[in-house]
């Protein structure tokens, strides 16, 4: 069943070919059906894992463990393309970006599962000289010998992409590394969003491409959604180690809330959802990209169909 | 003398002068070397230092970029025009052309020192007029044409060096020996310590009439050109000017500010929006005018630009201190909004503001509709480069501000 393929586990074809599969064929043989994952699973619970811990590298490496336990990152997975958030001037503590501790624990484990290749592309909002160290994520991606990405120099590396089953965001462009990889992680920090909410896992792939504007000029809610018809990660990872609670998505604010968990899942509407209750209130309801996609059966947003597994580090 | 001697010397002088040309051009150039040093030559002069200081009212300089000014006046006042025969980079191109003159001497007044005596006097009254034809700023005018910063707008007062050079053809050395402030400032420097009676008595004509032009023509300037009540959307000077009337006047259009942005932000520009004192001052802009593309913005962690003024026309500012600075204040055009007019989800005004300057007003429906606190905005242009409205052109522009402060920042925020 393609889908299978396409959420990364249990796999006979690799991501790679599924992906050279998906762009020649349009994409449309792959996401005719309902993709949520949970569906895929024949009814069972999405699995939501909740790690919680003070100290990032062991948070980190326990994600890592639940991942191999339950699938990994595919079977000989050589190339992994990892998404952070890098876009702001902002320091590891002020909470713009992922955190540097997290990617780099994510970093080592993936070498330690074989995997040969990393690649972080990211199109930074601010200008990626001043974003990439700031963030504490240059130095982690380079002693990993990860390749870190500014999509803004990269040109060549854009590739234009349809996306069958979009209802806005039809056409982009996005990264060959997002598009053509043996396993795709996302790793998004959470934090407030003054215009869409929240920012999580969904928003994340706004960094990822190329014309933002074309999103703040067409519904932004629904093209946020749309990337998920299209771009399937193996893994989202989501890190709510500490979140702004107003003043994002840059900040910083006085109203960091330290909460150190990781969300992870394999469905990325799922972890959207289960993190935005960790919010208050109003801004989880302004998030409305969440809510789209889990009415375009992108995965689940429903709180009682995941089954949540706290997980405490250590 | 011997004619062997006369050669060593002349091949020695051509030696000093092509490395101080290349040393111009290459600090200029910048990378590999430190961007700030884009100053040092247009710096080294003691007539931009000391009528910027007077017109000022203030010394502006700081402990390191006051040694080279000081010794080339030292040097002045022992060997009088040393600096202009061995390391003036534009006394040397002008030597070229001099040397295949037709020796036609058509300007026989010297105006060097009826120049040297307005720009006292003006600077006396607070406006250091004609201070561009500083032969450091004029040599340095031309060095965005190196870097690939400059604009049209940039090479009309750049023409004052390739112009020269062309007069030298007709009279050799016509700038050094008539025309340049500064080289007489040399001289004068000089005979001063020599004979400062006869330097008294027979420079007083120009004395005189150079202090009596400069005054009344600095105060008429100030009056005339340099002030504009209104202007459809006043300019962004760079980070540390002070005001408007005092930047025009200040700044030599040395243009070492072009050279140093690391972002190609400030420009010049034809603007008829303009007093005609403040024509040809570089100014920051936040748009293309010729390819229309958004250049990007004044970024919260740059204060290179406050590093290079060798005119005191933008003050030095720490990079805090830069941080706080307004520049300028941005406005929301509504009608153009896609927040405000086109009801969409955008707020992208409010993300890239480093300032937290723009805040939302959330409708009923949870859309968020930006609102711009001109006590925290800077100015900076990150809301204008990234506004993605184009249905009615952008919806957020920057104006400057008549005089530019230093403003607080957001506080923590409750909620």
């Amino acid at each position: 069943m393609a889908t299978r393929h396409e959420c990364g586990w249990d796999r006979q074809v690799t991501r790679r070919d599924f992906m050279h599969m998906g762009l020649a064929a349009g994409g449309a043989v792959v996401l005719a059906e309902g993709l949520s994952p949970a569906a895929e699973a024949g009814g069972a619970k999405t699995d939501v894992w909740v790690l919680h811990g003070t100290d990032k590298k062991a948070l980190m490496q326990a994600a890592m463990k639940v991942i191999a336990d339950h699938g990994g990152l595919g079977k000989d997975a050589k190339k992994v393309t990892l998404k952070v958030n890098a876009a702001w001037w902002s320091t590891p503590d002020e909470g713009g970006n992922t955190h540097p501790e997290l990617v780099d624990a994510f970093l080592k484990g993936c070498r330690d599962q074989g995997v040969k290749e990393l690649v972080m592309p990211e199109h930074p909002v601010q200008p990626a000289a001043q974003t990439f160290p700031q963030s504490g994520l240059l130095a982690v991606a380079k002693s990993n010998g990860a390749a870190m990405l500014d999509m803004k120099a990269e040109t060549k590396r854009w590739q234009d992409v349809t996306l069958p089953n979009a209802k806005t965001l039809k056409k982009a462009q996005m990264p060959k590394d997002v598009l053509q990889t043996d396993a795709l992680v996302n790793m998004p920090v959470a934090k407030h969003h003054g215009g869409a909410g929240l920012t999580l896992a969904m928003k994340n792939w706004m960094g990822s491409v190329q014309d933002r504007r074309f999103l703040h000029r067409n519904d932004l809610h629904q093209c946020i959604a749309d990337f998920a018809t299209y771009i399937r990660p193996a893994w989202t990872i989501i890190d709510a180690t500490r979140i702004m609670l107003d003043k994002g998505p840059k900040g910083p604010t006085q109203n960091l809330k330290k909460l150190d968990l990781l969300i992870v899942s394999k469905d990325q509407v799922a972890a959207d959802a289960y993190t935005a209750t960790l919010f208050p209130k109003d801004l989880a309801d302004r998030t409305k990209y969440i809510q789209i996609a889990a009415e375009m059966k992108l995965g689940t947003a429903d709180l009682s169909q995941m089954a949540l597994h706290k997980i405490e580090a250590s | 003398m011997t004619g062997n001697r006369q050669v060593i010397q002349k091949v020695a002088r051509w030696s000093v002068r092509l490395v101080f040309l290349a040393a111009a051009v290459g600090l200029a150039l910048g990378s590999p070397l430190p961007g700030v040093l884009v100053r040092v030559f247009p710096g080294l002069s003691p007539l931009v230092a000391a009528a910027s200081s007077v017109a000022q009212r203030r010394w502006y300089l700081g402990a390191y970029w006051f040694g080279p000014p000081l010794a080339v006046l030292l040097l002045a006042i022992w060997k009088g025009r040393l600096f202009c025969r061995w390391a003036c980079p534009a006394g040397t191109l002008y030597a070229i052309p001099s040397r295949l003159s037709l020796r036609k001497h058509f300007l026989k007044v010297r105006l060097n020192a009826y120049l040297f005596w307005t720009i006292v006097g003006a600077s006396l009254v607070g406006a250091p007029l004609l201070l561009f034809l500083d032969p450091l700023s004029t040599f340095n005018r031309l060095t965005p044409l190196l870097t690939g910063t400059y604009t049209v707008a940039s090479l009309v007062p750049g023409l004052l060096l390739p112009i020269v050079l062309l007069l030298g053809v007709f009279q050799p050395m016509i700038w050094c020996t008539h025309v340049c402030p500064l080289g007489y400032a040399f001289e004068l420097a000089r005979s001063i310590r020599r004979e400062p009676k006869r330097t008294f008595l027979n420079s007083r004509r120009q004395v005189l009439s150079g202090l009596l032009l400069g005054a009344p023509l600095a105060g008429l300037t100030r009056w005339l050109l340099l002030k504009k009540d209104r202007y459809d959307r006043a300019p962004v000077l760079p980070p540390g000017a002070d005001g408007m009337e005092a930047f025009a006047a200040a700044c030599t259009r040395c243009y070492a500010c072009v050279d140093a942005c690391p972002y190609g932000l400030i420009r010049v520009r034809f603007d008829l929006d303009r007093a005609v004192g403040q024509l040809f001052q570089p100014e920051l802009h936040y748009l293309d005018s010729e390819t229309g593309v958004p250049c990007g913005y004044c970024p919260e962690w740059c204060n290179a630009c406050t590093k290079v003024c060798p005119a005191g026309a933008i003050r030095p500012l720490a990079p805090d201190e830069k941080r706080h600075r307004q520049v300028g204040v941005a406005k929301v055009v509504r009608e153009a909004c896609l927040a405000w007019e086109d009801k969409e989800d955008c707020s992208v005004c409010q993300e890239v503001c480093p300032y937290q300057a723009v805040t939302l007003e959330h409708t009923p429906d949870g859309r968020a509709q930006p609102t711009v606190d001109k006590d925290l905005c800077r100015g900076c242009g990150a809301c204008y480069s990234n506004c993605p409205a184009i249905r009615a052109g952008k919806a957020i522009f920057v104006t400057g501000v008549e005089q530019q402060r230093q403003v607080a920042d957001a506080g923590g925020g409750a909620g």
